[in-house]
């Protein structure tokens, strides 16, 4: 059992995500930072997509009730234990009483919490992740409130529990940049791309764009050089994914994430690339988004290339932790 | 057909004018996507109004492969049959259920039992399903009962709230801000996560509307 010692609305239990639902209007709901959140879940020795805790909201404190391995990755911080400091993207086992506090990170928005057979919640609709905007799936539909207590399956016996930690070179490669406070991501152009004028189209490739504060696990609220286009059109109801980048009226883009919206009605100037939208997951209010235009070819590259990357950190794990085989 | 990501095409097959027929024949792509013979690779669709939104996996599926699929599910496509379903729907028409109901009837130069009239002799047909969970757009509103967007969007109208927007009406599944105006309202829960069938439309259905309670 874990016990929740501190409020969170946002804090929330999610897994892969919902699939194949979209067209009844049923979002993913999976985790902002599908990087961080498979990672924690292979350092102890859980299948990628096992549900497990995603934290935005800090300080963040929890109590083991019992002993349990676990592993904390994404935003890199302050985190404490009873036994002293944790290393960021670290795996330990904990005693029963062991308390945790993960305190505001200095380097991204979000950090993932695993525990070794994963979280137990009901799975709605195939799935454990909350549906915060639906208000279900999760723990009771919900955000994480202090006295919240989670149970974790049963877990495969650890054949070794040395502490240890990984990090993705990914994630190297956008400390940097979260530490600038300006993060830099791919996108392909979409439907209305060429509604755009010059002016905008240059604009939204070269200028910076920030996080406001009204942003949430549906959508990202950009602040920055207003997009226009050159006719105006009234655009019927389309599907749309994560990562969809829209222009309301108002021309100041709102990129769509975990919890997007399954049908919309503005122009899309583009859409993030699969490879990524884990990157929108670790962006805070008030820093900047850079966008870079790429061609298909490119989006396909970087999806497999991180697809590679991934079965290189399954393997690291693997040797890491003397657990031969791994799942999936 | 234009890219959503990689792994995403959008066919939109619009014209000018909403158009029926289309939206029948996108009902039957949607079928075949959801069938076991689509190809690998292959994950789901989103139906909108006279377009649909394919998602796949673009490692497993090369994009060029998804859109001759998809062309060719079109091309081959012929008007879906609908659900088979007719529903009614007991509506309240008071002023707390549609706030807006006295408004939209006097933009349209009717009294508010007029428009109910007119709206409860309609025949809706679910065409979308989308935006919110079990959310359903219904096509067939006359021509001569479309209002543009409310000018300030309300910032939450409560679950049930039948709402009529450009072209369309709708009822929310759960409480929401909306643009559109509130006319009435139900007690119909659309969506329950932990029913066996969570959204209460399907793509296809008719629908009409009993008035329980007038304006």
């Amino acid at each position: 059992m874990i016990r929740i010692d501190s409020n969170g609305p946002l804090n929330c239990v999610v897994d892969g995500g919902r699939r194949g639902l979209m067209g009844t209007g049923i979002s993913r709901s999976g985790p902002m930072d599908a990087y961080a959140h498979a990672i924690s879940n292979w350092m102890v020795g859980n299948a990628g997509d096992a549900a497990a805790l995603e934290i935005s909201i800090f300080p963040f404190r929890i109590t083991l009730e019992n002993d349990a391995v676990i592993a904390l990755t994404g935003a890199v911080g302050p985190i404490e234990s009873s036994a002293g400091d944790v290393p960021p993207w670290w795996c330990m086992r904990m005693a029963a009483g062991d308390q945790i506090t993960v305190s505001p990170p200095h380097a991204g928005a979000r950090c993932y919490l695993a525990i070794a057979g994963g979280i137990d919640v009901p799975a709605v609709l195939g799935s454990r992740s909350t549906d915060l905007k639906a208000g279900f799936g999760g723990h009771e539909g919900r955000g994480l409130r202090r006295g919240d207590r989670l149970a974790a399956m049963p877990a495969a016996d650890a054949a070794d529990d040395q502490p240890y930690g990984t990090v993705p070179p990914q994630v190297l490669e956008l400390l940097p940049e979260l530490r600038r406070g300006e993060v830099k991501v791919r996108y392909l152009p979409a439907a209305e791309h060429h509604w755009f004028s010059p002016a905008s189209l240059e604009a939204f490739n070269s200028s910076l764009y920030k996080l406001s504060t009204d942003s949430n696990r549906t959508g990202a609220k950009l602040q920055g050089h207003r997009l226009e286009t050159s006719f105006k059109v009234e655009l019927r109801s389309h599907g749309i994914v994560p990562g969809t980048v829209q222009v309301p009226p108002h021309g100041q883009p709102i990129v769509q994430l975990a919890e997007a919206n399954t049908c919309g009605g503005y122009p899309k100037i583009g859409t993030v690339i699969e490879a990524d939208r884990w990157r929108l997951g670790q962006l805070r209010p008030g820093m900047h988004l850079r966008f870079q235009e790429v061609d298909l070819q490119e989006a396909i590259e970087a999806l497999q290339r991180q697809r590679e990357s991934l079965v290189a950190v399954r393997r690291s794990i693997a040797i890491a932790t003397g657990r031969p085989t791994m799942h999936e | 057909m234009s890219h959503a990501g990689a792994g995403g095409l959008l066919l939109d097959v619009s014209g000018d004018v909403y158009c029926s027929e289309l939206q029948a024949r996108l009902w039957s792509v949607a079928r075949l996507v959801a069938a076991t013979t689509k190809p690998v690779g292959v994950e789901e669709a989103i139906v909108g109004i006279n377009n649909i939104l394919l998602v796949f996996d673009p490692v497993v599926l090369a994009p060029a492969e998804a859109r001759d699929w998809l062309a060719s599910a079109w091309q081959e496509s012929v008007p879906g049959s609908g659900s088979g379903r007719r529903l009614g729907l007991g509506m309240s028409f008071d002023a707390s259920s549609g706030p807006d109901l006295t408004a939209a009837a006097s933009q349209l130069q009717l009294r508010p039992v007029e428009l109910v009239a007119l709206l409860c002799e309609q025949r809706f047909t679910v065409a979308s399903l989308g935006a919110m969970p079990g959310f359903a757009y219904m096509t067939g509103l006359p021509a001569a009962l479309a209002l543009p967007r409310r000018a300030t969007p309300r910032g939450s109208a409560p679950a049930g709230s039948l709402i009529l927007g450009p072209g369309m009406v709708a009822i929310l599944p759960c409480a929401s801000p909306t643009g559109w105006h509130v006319v009435g309202g139900t007690q119909v829960a659309l969506f329950d996560p932990l029913r066996q069938e969570p959204a209460f439309f399907r793509l296809g259905d008719e629908v009409h509307f009993e008035a329980e309670v007038g304006p």
